[in-house]
């Protein structure tokens, strides 16, 4: 536990220590405000309603989660220190959830940037607060999911922009699975649960929904194993 | 070998905890409605009479949506998320969104021509339209983007709809109940709300004249009197008690009037052939126990299929200058009280006085509780009577308060052997907050978040960054 904790504050320091990473949140921060300010101002009167701003801001988690997840495996890869942990007292699991735990903890980071957009609506009027708590919710547990398919797609590859495009298509397939299914009510019926888009609208129209919240937790689960299996192959090779 | 069998092994456990992770959400997702509804008004938590309607299907139905993409999300998402909670009760309830205006050739196949949804079960198809589902403010009348999302408030009625439409595509069975006049009753026109939810379940009525008729029609399932002022004449008696006799079924609600207690002697006869006795008074709750008027009753809810749904849900039924009525059990009949006034109520006797707003209580007066409603079962536990002490509780104005709607409709639909119908039903939804925002605030907040906000971190970035080559 307490190596896990290593890794994932030696992993939150690389994050907040590179100038990289505050230019990716600018340009998330900025794309999004873009979006709060023509949903939010575009429309007169304003509807103070959190969920027509987080479909726009969601949507950025796509493009910036494979940024902000593929250094963390290949760059281990890359410069050859992944030897170095491989041979260290400290389990594949440990050095893989340590990684993971720290980009939860720049998720959070972001979550909290989105926070501003209905703190500056609440100035407005009074917030349904039960469905804000229950969208931020659904990010969380979206951007989680994506965070850890980002991380396998980091295991895949030593070249970061490589992860970076193996995360993006695998996010991106199973962002649109649903959209593949409009033809045929079968594919509809087996595919559509796999859908990480459609997942949240239960959350974010004020419902906790069961299934959706294991959906997240098994999808994220699923796939740390699968980079502990990855990186694993490392070590017997 | 010793890779090779690892190899083997982290591919075969991979694969397994992808087929967990498959057939789990598959299983998850069968569940349907594992969910607790952290919306203010429960918006997404169907009524009673939605999920029994829903589990009641009995082959597939297809709900098409067709949404005009210049319709504001607001509204249109309200109607798609809605289905998406029938689908979680009944997957047989297929949800299916087209664009109306990429879908041009499928809308015109069913006639639809603006925003609506087409319920389809086989061969049959039942539309509503998205803009029947909305009532108040500015969405009800346009529903363009702007305009839409610049009204203030709506009410969104699109689960009574939806599930009226499905009600009506899966019932086949209609019955006929003739509502008596001639005696100062209610007239349709007073009670069109009720009056379109028993069309909606497939129960036609029919205004009858038994001084123009001379009989009750042979298809008459029910009878109903409602609100009478003035006694019914010995004719009229004498054809209402042999159609009840042979097997007619009565839902008959008393109407106040001054001269009731000297001149109601055939509709108390009518009453007193099932057990009713009627007092002749209006009851009265005093001022300091009831939050209404005096004459406004909270009553108590007898142990009855049409009241046990109400009263597990603490749904009340209000029930404005009701008469008093009294239990003498009749032999052969099963008289169960429906509603029942507190032990504070007391029967106001002085009816010149009340309609002069004195209800001061005095020595004439009978002490409460009273019954104001009995349903009337054969030996058999048939249904065949509904006696209420009042009607008021059926106009228009006052049947959309509280549970009203429901028990009148649970009491008709009970009479007519339709006990799947006794429900709950849905109730309207009030909707979003809206501001008004100036110039300059329209220009802080663009300054605030879309340049200042990002700026703080390519600020961060930068100072990171120099620091970093100066290191």
């Amino acid at each position: 536990m307490r190596r896990m904790w290593a890794i994932c504050s030696k992993e939150l320091q690389l994050y907040f220590l590179n100038p990289t990473t505050y230019f990716a949140i600018a340009v998330y921060v900025l794309l999004s405000s873009y979006m709060f300010y023509v949903s939010f101002v575009g429309y007169q009167p304003s509807i103070l309603d959190y969920r027509l701003i987080l479909g726009n801001t969601i949507f950025m988690l796509l493009i910036i989660i494979p940024l902000l997840t593929m250094r963390l495996i290949s760059e281990e890869f890359r410069q050859g220190t992944d030897e170095l942990l491989l041979t260290s007292p400290v389990t594949v699991t440990e050095i893989v959830i340590g990684k993971y735990l720290a980009s939860l903890g720049l998720l959070l980071v972001l979550i909290a940037c989105n926070l501003v957009y209905p703190i500056t609506m609440s100035f407005f009027g009074t917030m349904n607060i039960p469905m804000l708590l229950l969208s931020l919710l659904a990010v969380f547990l979206l951007g989680a999911a994506m965070m850890a398919i980002g991380l396998f797609a980091s295991s895949l590859s030593q070249h970061q922009m490589v992860s970076a495009v193996i995360a993006f298509v695998l996010l991106l397939g199973l962002w649109i699975i649903d959209s593949f299914t409009m033809n045929s009510d079968i594919a509809q019926k087996w595919l559509e649960p796999f859908s990480i888009s459609s997942r949240i609208d239960n959350l974010v129209k004020g419902v906790l929904h069961g299934p959706d919240i294991l959906f997240y937790l098994t999808l994220s689960l699923l796939f740390l194993v699968l980079s502990i299996q990855v990186v694993e192959r490392k070590r017997w090779r | 070998m010793k890779k090779w069998i690892q190899g083997t092994n982290a591919v075969v456990f991979s694969v397994a905890v992808i087929g967990i992770f498959i057939i789990l959400t598959l299983f998850l997702n069968s569940i349907g409605t594992f969910q607790v509804d952290l919306t203010k008004n429960k918006q997404y938590t169907l009524s009673d009479q939605t999920i029994t309607t829903l589990q009641g299907l009995d082959q597939n139905v297809e709900a098409l949506v067709f949404l005009n993409s210049q319709d504001a999300e607001v509204y249109t998402r309200e109607v798609t998320d809605l289905l998406a909670e029938y689908h979680k009760v009944n997957s047989k309830l297929e949800v299916k969104t087209y664009d109306l205006l990429t879908n041009p050739t499928l809308a015109k196949q069913y006639g639809v021509t603006e925003s609506a949804v087409v319920l389809k079960k086989g061969d049959t198809t039942k539309i509503v339209p998205v803009y029947d589902m909305f009532a108040d403010g500015a969405g009800a009348s346009d529903m363009s983007a702007e305009s839409a999302e610049a009204s203030a408030s709506y009410q969104f009625s699109g689960e009574e709809k939806l599930t009226s439409g499905l009600l009506s595509l899966s019932s086949s069975t209609t019955h006929k109940a003739y509502l008596l006049n001639g005696h100062n009753e209610f007239a349709t026109t007073d009670m069109s709300t009720l009056m379109n939810h028993l069309k909606e379940e497939h129960i036609t009525i029919s205004d009858l004249s038994l001084l123009q008729e001379g009989s009750i029609p042979k298809d008459a399932n029910l009878l109903m009197i409602i609100g009478p002022q003035n006694d019914l004449s010995d004719g009229e008696t004498k054809l209402i008690k042999q159609y009840l006799n042979n097997g007619g079924k009565l839902f008959l609600s008393l109407g106040f009037n001054e001269k009731m207690s000297s001149s109601w002697k055939n509709l108390d006869s009518l009453m007193s052939m099932y057990g009713v006795k009627d007092t002749h008074a209006v009851a009265v709750e005093p001022k300091d126990t009831s939050l209404y008027d005096p004459l406004t009753i909270i009553p108590d809810y007898g142990q009855h299929e049409i009241t046990a749904k109400l009263a597990a849900n603490k749904l009340y039924t209000m029930m404005s200058l009701s008469i008093g009525l009294q239990l003498e059990a009749v032999k052969g009949w099963t008289t169960t009280p429906l509603l029942t006034s507190s032990s504070n109520s007391y029967g106001e006797t002085n009816l010149s006085g009340l309609l002069e707003s004195k209800t001061e209580r005095d020595t004439k007066d009978l002490a409460g509780p009273f019954d104001l409603g009995f349903a009337v079962a054969d030996a058999k536990g048939e249904p065949k009577a509904v006696i209420l002490g009042g009607s008021t509780f059926m106009m228009d104005q006052e049947i959309v308060q509280q549970a009203n709607l429901d028990f009148a409709l649970n009491s008709i639909n009970d009479l007519l052997g339709n006990s799947n119908k006794i429900t709950i039903r849905p109730q309207e939804q009030e909707q979003y907050q809206t501001a008004n925002l100036s110039l300059s605030q329209a220009k802080i907040i663009f300054i605030g978040t879309v340049i200042v906000f990002p700026l703080l971190f390519v600020i961060v970035g930068i100072v990171l960054w120099w620091r970093r080559r100066r290191g």
